[in-house]
């Protein structure tokens, strides 16, 4: 059946990608896991629909972990899923200054967390993060301002915040 | 945020197991236990009537039936977010709809007149559904899955919350004679009356801006503040005046619970969930939370509204 050959096929190729953005917009592995695996059941049965699978998939991303009613947002820990490890401690360098970044993008509302993942983690463009997130170009510029505002602000970030990096 | 701590993310995300088989494997069998559910029919869009409750606002009682979980849509239908397609509204379309009738809707075939969302109105058109015909029973069947889409509009989640509510409408008379068939899915946001039952609502608030990402920014006299306890029904009182129980604009979340819990769990729940949302400007006061009551919760998820309140008794500072 060439749609589910297109389908294993795009969870093959892209899903550790999917995973690596979920992780970092849920901040939890198996959290991460459920969502994508959510993500790609519900793209499975819109397959032959979709014109961009991937774009498709971080909607549903995006939109399933800034919906607040979701079961999967609290502390319950699927039993039925294996969870992925988060990388130890020690194998991070520089890792209470990273781990105040990691606490601040926390903080962030989802939807603001999945733009600053796309736009600066993923170093996408504001065309691109708009596609993908489903959103216009001025959501995504406002979302970042908002973000890069509350990150700022943030006291764990330390007063200043560098962004001569930023794209 | 700087090079390193970009890096420092990536990194930390890059060292995930590399799952992707399993995975597969996982999807799929997911995917066959959905075909199964959709089979034997189980419905799976009622989240939007625990949406209500969470939300802490009034169920649409439409006609006054009993506010029971509505049918899930078909799986194959799904809400037109983009131009209305047959006659039905766009996204982003705003009504002057009565604001009694608003929040108490009795009619369905609504006639209120479209105005510019910039002018006063009570309602935006979120999602509009085509409807095999316009009947409210139709309509009514789409409820679930309009609170979802409403909730996503105004971005709602646990961090950004403010009183919101739903509400879906038919097509005036005369266009349904016309032929149309569809059901039109609007935000509204209710007015000063905070009901833990989600029973009641005063009629809805007059915006004069769209309400697309309103939970983001709320305008101050969207914050819900009151003189009681959020246990009980009372009028909301305005925040820029001394109030006894101070919104946080942020939701307590309970999950993976088959019953409901204890006073004892919900107050620990709520100490840990609303603590950290406690403004800088009210450092020191305490937390409670104004969680879905028992009645009507169909949910493993057990929501509640954070509010903070000064221990001894004394008021909080306008806000």
């Amino acid at each position: 059946m060439a749609d589910e050959a297109e389908f294993d096929d795009f969870v093959v190729a892209r899903s550790q990608a999917l995973i690596r953005s979920a992780y970092l917009l849920v901040q939890d592995g198996g959290l991460a896991e459920d969502l994508v695996q959510t993500a790609l059941t519900k793209a499975w049965f819109v397959w032959s629909r979709i014109e961009d699978p991937e774009a498709y998939v971080r909607r549903i991303m995006t939109t399933t972990a800034t919906s607040w009613w979701r079961r999967r947002w609290v502390r319950e820990t699927p039993a039925e899923l294996p969870l992925a490890n988060a990388p130890a401690a020690a194998e991070i360098e520089d890792l209470a200054e990273g781990q105040d970044v990691w606490n601040a993008l926390g903080r962030l509302p989802r939807r603001q967390r999945a733009v600053v993942v796309l736009r600066y983690v993923e170093d996408r463009t504001e065309a691109d993060t708009a596609h993908l997130l489903g959103c216009s170009i001025g959501t995504v510029k406002s979302q970042c301002s908002k973000a890069l505002a509350k990150l700022r602000l943030d006291s764990s970030l330390g007063p200043v915040v560098d962004e001569r990096n930023l794209p | 945020m700087n090079g390193p701590d970009l890096r420092f993310l990536a990194e930390r995300a890059s060292a995930l197991d590399d799952r992707t088989f399993e995975r597969l494997d996982e999807v799929h069998a997911r995917i066959a236990a959905s075909r199964e559910r959709r089979r034997i029919g189980v419905a799976v869009g009622a989240a939007g009537l625990v949406a209500v409750l969470a939300a802490g606002v009034a169920i649409l009682d439409r006609g006054g039936r009993e506010n029971s979980p509505a049918p899930a849509p078909k799986p194959t239908e799904t809400a037109t977010v983009g131009a209305g397609a047959g006659g039905a509204p766009a996204r982003g379309t705003c009504w002057a709809v009565p604001p009694k009738a608003a929040v108490e809707p009795t009619d369905y075939f609504d006639d209120s007149p479209e105005v510019p969302c910039s002018q006063p109105h009570t309602t935006e058109t979120v999602a509009t559904f085509t409807l095999a015909e316009a009947t409210e029973e139709e309509a009514d069947a789409r409820g679930g899955t309009c609170y979802d889409v409403v909730g996503e509009y105004l971005n709602i989640d646990n961090e950004s919350w403010i009183h919101w509510a739903a509400a879906w409408y038919l097509p005036s008379k005369e266009q349904v004679a016309a032929g149309e068939s569809w059901a039109r899915c609007d935000a509204v946001i209710p007015g000063p009356w905070w009901s833990p039952t989600g029973e009641h609502a005063a009629p809805a608030r007059t915006l004069t801006r769209s309400a697309l990402d309103l939970a983001d920014e709320p305008p101050d006299d969207l914050w819900t503040c009151l003189a009681e306890p959020p246990t009980s029904e009372q009028p909301t009182i305005p925040c820029d005046r001394p109030h006894a129980y101070e919104a946080t604009g942020t939701l307590a979340a309970l999950g993976g619970i088959s019953t409901y819990p204890s006073a004892d769990v919900l107050r620990a729940e709520a100490q840990e969930d609303c603590t950290p949302a406690v403004p800088k400007r009210l450092a020191g006061a305490s937390v409670i939370a104004g969680w879905d009551p028992e009645e009507g919760w169909h949910s493993p998820v057990l929501h509640g509204v954070c509010f903070v309140y000064r221990a001894n008794g004394e008021l909080l500072p306008p806000r």
